[in-house]
């Protein structure tokens, strides 16, 4: 049996593993858009956070030992010839693209989305230098408005940081760690968290939100990521999806490896 | 030597580190086993328990049939000989590192289970491989067992 994945993150490398352990001699074929495979965990999870990238271990052995084939800097723009060729195929793209706020000013030149301040801290020099300045609002109330928190105050010298969401505090998205491992950081104090504040405009020098301006020289938003124009869709019946590019962007490695599982059971299921 | 090898696991570190140990011992009569599929481990040699740890210090939710299975029916494990190696991020949970692995074990030993060599956990953040510092203390339990 011969399977291609689209995309090397995550979700196609849980799910080369699952396949490769449901059936062992199969044909895994893997295309990865970038020069380097592992998606988010490489570019998305906080240079820091070892412990999460340490999964990229499992993943190397799909390559060293199992006999998985990868084709890096080889985008799919169609399914249609790998859904002729394979057996079946996976599509675990992911999500393309930050989301936007849609106020006016959003594309300012010291207006960084997450996944370039990400992808710019953990090395990929195919993105943008985010311009950071001194006086930073960070747009979003999850984890990664966190790990951007602390990567500015680990190696930037920022001079203050509000962390800003349009919800109430009770429902804010941080996950207790992640604040704990925030406040912990000697120059902590620079944070301060501010809720129910709708970011209604940016300028050079501010962001206007409903009930406050922030006076601000840099703006970053963390407000998740969506389908790009060019995302794929599973339009043959030997087509499927799985992680993000199947459920949306939410949840983290252990969901995408739980979703690998379904698409596999899928795969058998549909071999039979 | 009649062995369980026990994982439990969310991203599959844990899994692989497991399967990596089952290879590790298998001139014995070796049988590994999720945690999630677990609920009888009397009439072994030796258990080894392989398990990360989820949240604050919490078994990763594969385990928490396991873990409920004894906190409610307490069986008595006597009998029973276990090893225990965590795996668990000490840069990003430096107060609970290692807890769920921890807790498991605390909760076998007060059901009489006899813990063997000595609770590790290993820093998935080092730059150490876990298979061999696990290889050598697996092998270490089982040499004072012999």
């Amino acid at each position: 049996m011969k399977i291609a994945i689209i995309g090397a993150g995550a979700a196609g490398c849980f799910t080369a593993l699952a396949l490769r352990r449901a059936l062992p001699t199969c044909e895994i074929t893997m295309f990865e858009a970038r020069d380097k495979p592992y998606g988010l965990v490489r570019y998305g999870v906080a240079p820091d956070h070892l412990g999460t990238k340490a999964v990229t271990r499992q993943f190397d052995r799909l390559f060293e030992r199992e006999g998985v084939i990868l084709h890096i800097s080889h985008p799919i723009k169609d399914v249609k010839i790998l859904s002729e060729t394979h057996d079946y195929v996976v599509i675990a793209t992911g999500l393309s693209k930050d989301r936007k706020l849609g106020i006016e000013g959003e594309n300012l030149p010291h207006v960084t989305q997450s996944s370039i301040f990400a992808a710019h801290m953990n090395g990929d020099e195919t993105v943008q230098k985010p311009k950071i300045g001194e006086k930073i609002a960070i747009i979003g109330n999850g984890n990664v408005a966190i790990d951007m928190a602390r990567l500015l105050l680990k190696n930037y010298p920022v001079q203050k940081i509000y962390i800003i969401g349009r919800g109430e505090r009770e429902n804010a998205k941080f996950d207790e760690a992640m604040v704990k491992e925030l406040q912990a950081l000697p120059n902590a104090a620079l944070i301060s968290f501010v809720y129910e504040r709708k970011p209604l405009e940016i300028t050079p020098h501010s962001l206007i939100c409903d009930k406050e301006t922030f006076e601000v020289d840099t703006i970053l938003t963390a407000i998740g990521y969506e389908a790009g124009e060019d995302a794929l869709k599973p339009m043959y019946p030997n087509v499927l999806t799985v992680g993000w590019a199947h459920y949306g962007a939410r949840g983290t490695l252990p969901d995408a490896r739980i979703d690998a599982k379904r698409v596999v059971d899928l795969i058998m299921e549909m071999a039979k | 030597m009649k062995i369980l090898i026990l994982y439990g696991t969310e991203t599959g570190n844990t899994e692989m580190l497991a399967e990596d140990m089952a290879k590790h011992v298998k001139a014995h009569d070796v049988r590994l086993q999720n945690l999630a599929d677990t609920t009888d481990i009397i009439g072994y040699d030796l258990v080894a328990i392989f398990s990360s740890s989820y949240g604050e210090g919490e078994p990763p939710a594969s385990a928490k049939p396991f873990v409920t299975n004894l906190e409610t029916n307490k069986p008595d494990l006597k009998t029973v000989r276990f090893a225990m190696f965590g795996m668990g991020d000490k840069a990003t949970y430096p107060d609970t590192f290692g807890g769920g692995s921890a807790y498991m074990s605390h909760l076998l030993e007060g059901l009489g289970a006899k813990q063997q060599g000595k609770h590790y956990v290993h820093d998935i953040g080092s730059l150490d491989f876990a298979e061999e510092i696990a290889a050598d203390w697996l092998d270490d339990i089982i040499a004072g067992l012999a």
